[in-house]
């Protein structure tokens, strides 16, 4: 039905998260529809972007360099290490301005039925930041799904010994209404109560 | 056929799909194994997206649709959180659930798979010591081969069918053959995986009894060890799978 070129191209958007068969053709025409310097822009900036941005040394998260601007910014607090699964969550995190810690990204969460463990994830660089001093808090904002649950408590017990740690609160959303929020959400907001002040 | 249909099932197996949806494998007691979209579990705030977790137990309205089904409704019924606050209850959850998901059956009934499946969880949760996890884990691999009809030979040579006394001396003196499909006299030829103890027999005999003998409760955490490997070997030969859980049940129980 395509001329080779295109079913090729067709095949390859096809694999992307989110595209379907129908998509994946709605964007291969677009792009042939395009002028040619607009279609070798976006080839070049998938090539450069896959060629130049690995993870940071120091906490795994996206960067260009060995160590990324996060863990490069003087003015970011040392002893303060958010933990979280993936690097968009530490984009989802700075969105909000209001974290100036350092971050650490594990890189997934524990999933045996997947064949990820402990090993698997980013956790002894972590374990090597704490021990090494300076980090008086550790704040785990992993998914509050089973598998990350598993995750939080597995690093979690093994952080404790060296500095404090903290995990971030779930539950009710703002703006969300108890009538409808799932049993499991109000479970865990009733777990998670806290005083008034 | 109507295009809504109820059911009651535990989630096995959850992935992202799309933007905001996810696919669900999950065992009901009216039609087995379904794989269901969620949709919108993903979203902040969105209803199902507890009631999406793994190994929830949701009433459940569904309504067909051309390739997958799609949930309507769900309503919670029992959910297994605390598995999660443990590597080894996750680790032996999950590796029960793989099997489970090999040896579930689709657009058919699965009551007695579902009620075996919900009490082994159950269990495994209100374990407290790891070391007690060990002998419900075990037992429940066999409960779940016993009720697929793949149980290993335990009590007559797999090959001649003669009773298999296990020797006075201490020592493994049993061979167990994955292949013969249990345990086997000595000098038969069949391919021998393992050797047993005297003690490690008895107790892979218990496993059928409902509650495990005093006895076997007792065994070392090495022996308990032991048993699993030969019953992971077993369901992995005779159920053609490869438990990706078994590679961190090692770990989690060596600590």
């Amino acid at each position: 039905m395509y001329t080779p070129p295109l079913a090729r191209l067709i095949e390859q958007l096809q694999r992307l998260p989110g595209i379907g068969p129908k998509s994946a053709q709605r964007l291969a025409l677009y792009l042939l529809s395009r002028p040619r310097e607009e279609v070798t822009a976006l080839a070049h900036a998938i090539l450069d972007c896959k060629e130049q941005v690995g993870h940071c040394q120091v906490c795994g998260y996206l960067s260009v360099d060995p160590i990324c601007e996060i863990c490069r910014n003087p003015d970011r607090d040392d002893s303060t290490i958010c933990v979280v699964c993936d690097s968009r969550d530490v984009i989802a995190l700075e969105k909000t301005r209001e974290y100036w810690g350092k971050y650490h990204v594990l890189g997934g969460v524990i999933s045996p039925m997947q064949g990820i463990g402990p090993d698997q994830l980013n956790i002894p660089t972590l374990v090597q930041r704490v021990v090494k001093g300076g980090v008086k808090e550790v704040i785990l904002a992993i998914n509050p799904t089973v598998e990350g649950e598993t995750t939080t408590f597995y690093v979690g017990k093994l952080l404790k010994e060296f500095t404090k740690v903290t995990r971030i609160a779930f539950g009710i959303p703002i703006g969300g209404d108890l009538e409808y929020a799932d049993e499991m959400t109000l479970i865990k907001a009733i777990e998670g109560r806290q005083e008034l002040q | 056929m109507a295009k809504t249909y109820r059911a009651t099932g535990i989630n096995l197996k959850g992935m992202p799909l799309g933007e905001k949806d996810k696919l669900l494998t999950v065992l009901t007691k009216e039609y087995g194994l379904v794989r269901v979209v969620a949709p919108g579990a993903r979203k902040y705030g969105s209803q199902l997206g507890g009631r999406s977790e793994l190994f929830v137990v949701n009433d459940l309205l569904l309504t067909r649709g051309r390739t997958l089904d799609r949930i309507v409704q769900a309503e919670m019924q029992e959910s297994f959180l605390r598995l999660g606050q443990n590597l080894g209850k996750l680790t032996c959850a999950q590796y029960l659930a793989e099997i489970v998901l090999k040896q579930a059956l689709a657009n058919q009934p699965q009551v007695e798979l579902f009620c075996v499946f919900t009490d082994l969880l159950q269990q495994l949760q209100k374990q407290e010591r790891l070391t007690a996890i060990l002998p419900v884990f075990v037992q429940g691999i066999y409960r779940l081969l016993a009720l697929a009809g793949f149980a290993p030979q335990l009590y007559r040579c797999a090959i001649s069918q003669e009773v298999v006394v296990p020797a006075a001396a201490p020592g493994r003196n049993v061979p167990f053959s994955v292949v013969a499909g249990g345990v086997v006299k000595p000098g038969v030829s069949a391919p021998i995986s393992h050797y047993l103890t005297a003690q490690e027999l008895g107790a892979l005999q218990a496993l059928a009894a409902k509650e495990l003998p005093p006895e076997v409760l007792l065994l070392s955490r090495d022996a308990w060890l032991v048993l699993e490997r030969v019953l992971r070997a077993y369901t992995q030969y005779h159920l053609e799978m490869h438990l990706q859980s078994a590679a961190l049940i090692e770990r989690c129980f060596h600590l």
